[in-house]
């Protein structure tokens, strides 16, 4: 078997031991954001299973899984389990304004900007600027006042709504399977089997920005926090760990975008290993008093 | 009238440890360091201003 294959397949065989994990700690403890973290493993583990089945033949169905669910939507989903997690503190509530103000900002700006005919620069500096004002709007005038409940719904239909509509523009692009080469990874070769300037590419970044904030934010935040309080090390150490591998990930993405597509399965092998050593060691069963203290933090996983 | 006694959990010991106190914030400020400048050559590459082939 060529590292080609090997390598897809064994990131998707531990992505599905550590959902099946996930999954069975959410059906004995509960927990929304244990869910939404198996949602978001099982399109990280159907992205690495497609991968693998890449290799050995074209598949319109497939491919189009493929980039839906490796490529677009695993972090985003990922990251709204670590929302579900933190959501009602008041320092991930301030990042999650700061998002969705600069998410509001980019949107409009970056909207205008063919109309207007604005420099990138200038829609740059724009954005930057006008962010911090949607930001502490936001943060003031309803984030800081909802309810955390409240405040997930939203984000979750947002993202419920948004994964639709990039699952439809997936499905319906037309695809140009003449330049498929199972002999390269399908990273390497994905721009030229969408059509010149698909919009769902436009998402793609979008999408992965939520997630990467959301979920190495979140994580390095419940570490910090643990840290602090002096409690529960595993837990520090697993959430430098999930971190680290969801880091890895956001960087695997980058080099396929700087066209070196090849390194993709070993940092999506990297990340895949480094999340579930963190699951894995975060979970380890507290004493009673600690598990309390660790409620009370607000710490992850 | 004594305090009563603290009903506080003791500290682990890993928690206490210099290299995990020194190490932890260490790596912690480092990964958020990378993270934003991933973040912020996403945001360029958004805009554009940050090329990249197949673009």
């Amino acid at each position: 078997m060529s590292v080609t294959r090997a390598l897809p397949v064994a990131s998707a065989l531990v992505i599905l031991v550590f959902a099946l994990l996930v999954f069975r700690r959410y059906r004995r403890r509960g927990g929304t954001h244990l869910l939404v973290w198996g949602i978001g493993l099982t399109m990280f583990g159907v992205g690495s299973f497609t991968e693998a089945y890449s290799t050995l033949a074209w598949d319109p169905t497939v491919f189009r899984l493929w980039y839906l669910g490796g490529a677009i939507l695993n972090a985003a989903w990922l990251g709204q389990g670590t929302v579900y997690l933190l959501s009602g503190q008041r320092m991930p509530n301030l990042l999650l304004a700061l998002i969705m103000g600069y998410a509001a900002a980019a949107l409009l700006f970056i909207g205008l900007a063919a109309p207007l005919d604005i420099r990138p620069g200038y829609v740059a500096a724009l954005i930057t600027f006008h962010g911090i004002i949607f930001t502490v709007a936001l943060y003031r005038r309803w984030i800081r006042k909802w309810s955390p409940q409240r405040l997930t719904t939203v984000l979750t239909i947002l993202l419920a709504a948004g994964s639709l509509g990039a699952a439809y523009l997936t499905f319906t692009l037309p695809l140009n399977a003449a330049t498929f080469d199972p002999t390269q990874t399908l990273s390497a070769q994905y721009r030229e089997i969408l059509p010149p300037g698909a919009v769902v590419r436009r998402f793609t970044p979008i999408f992965n920005i939520y997630g990467t904030i959301s979920l190495v934010g979140g994580a390095l935040y419940s570490a910090w926090l643990l840290w602090r309080k002096e409690i529960m090390p595993n837990r520090v150490l697993g959430n430098v760990l999930i971190a680290t591998g969801a880091l890895s990930l956001a960087f695997a993405s980058s080099l396929v975008r700087l066209g070196l597509g090849d390194y993709l399965y070993v940092a999506e092998l990297a990340g895949a290993v480094l999340m579930f050593a963190g699951f894995l060691l975060a979970t380890v069963r507290a004493e009673p008093g600690r598990q309390a203290a660790y409620e009370r933090a607000g710490g992850q996983a | 009238m004594s305090r009563p006694p603290s009903r506080r959990a003791p500290r682990p010991a890993l928690a206490r440890a210099p290299l995990y106190r020194a190490a932890v914030p260490v790596i912690v400020i480092t990964l958020g360091v990378v993270t934003l400048i991933l973040l912020l050559l996403a945001g360029g590459v958004l805009l554009g201003i940050v090329p990249y082939p197949g673009r």
